[in-house]
């Protein structure tokens, strides 16, 4: 549903059309597909899940779960501690991550390839380790 | 007579002892305190002001010297390639510390009791 709907500017939108009014499309065809999927829509903020968020931290537990675990660039330091941590920050900091407000290699990456729905799903995870 | 002076030589091996270990926590307190830090991130770097602030106390020290020093490069408009951090509230804060200062403050904050873990 979402890969169709958002791939649909390519092949209906005629290459004349201005930059912006793509742009424009693009942004309608996301919209829809969040709202087709039932993921959120604009007055309601994504929840997490806990649960959910135990089935997508493959991708965090190769650093963020081992002991003594350290990122080496540009300085050499243990990688943070995430369990116990703030729920809206754990989020905060995926979103900056995302967008390029903070820079990191691995974690630009991988903010990058989540949704909204993943951060918050990982946040309340993380946040609610006991 | 010669129990002073042992005591002395004690005392004075520990002062080098502690200077050894590079950061020193009281003036990692003294750093927090000076930029009141506690005004946003609570007096007890767990409870901050706001829910999207983060747990700071027993933190890694070394991840929150990098943390710091990336605010700083941030700050001071290295290119994303740097690894930096871009946020006006810490960038201002950051800036005003020496090298000195972020180790001793990250080693303050990491000695303190805290929620976090690596996992539980």
């Amino acid at each position: 549903m979402k890969l169709s709907l958002s791939a649909a500017p390519r092949f209906l939108v005629p290459a004349h059309v201005g930059r912006a009014v793509r742009r424009s499309i693009v942004g309608l065809s996301c919209a829809l597909a969040i709202g087709a999927s039932g993921v959120a829509t604009a007055n309601e903020p994504v929840k997490g899940d806990i649960e959910a968020g135990r089935q997508k931290i493959s991708m965090c537990i190769g650093c963020h779960g081992i002991p003594g675990y350290k990122a080496s660039f540009p300085e050499v330091y243990a990688v943070p501690m995430i369990a116990g941590q703030n729920e809206q920050y754990i989020i905060v900091a995926l979103r900056a991550y995302a967008s390029g407000e903070r820079t990191h290699p691995t974690m630009d990456a991988i903010s990058s390839s989540l949704s909204e729905q993943d951060m918050a799903d990982l946040a309340a995870y993380y946040a609610n380790l006991k | 007579m010669k129990t002073l002076a042992t005591s002395v030589f004690v005392l004075a091996t520990g002062v080098f002892a502690a200077g050894a270990q590079a950061a020193n926590l009281q003036e990692g307190q003294a750093v927090w305190e000076r930029l009141n830090c506690a005004s946003c991130h609570g007096a007890d770097a767990v409870k901050g002001v706001d829910p999207s602030y983060p747990v700071l106390a027993g933190q890694h020290a070394d991840y929150l010297e990098h943390a710091l020093i990336s605010y700083q490069r941030g700050a001071r408009g290295l290119p994303p390639s740097a690894n930096v951090r871009n946020n006006a509230i810490m960038g201002a804060f950051a800036t005003q510390l020496s090298r000195e200062d972020i180790d001793n403050v990250s080693a303050w904050l990491a000695s303190l009791p805290s929620p976090l873990a690596v996992r539980k």
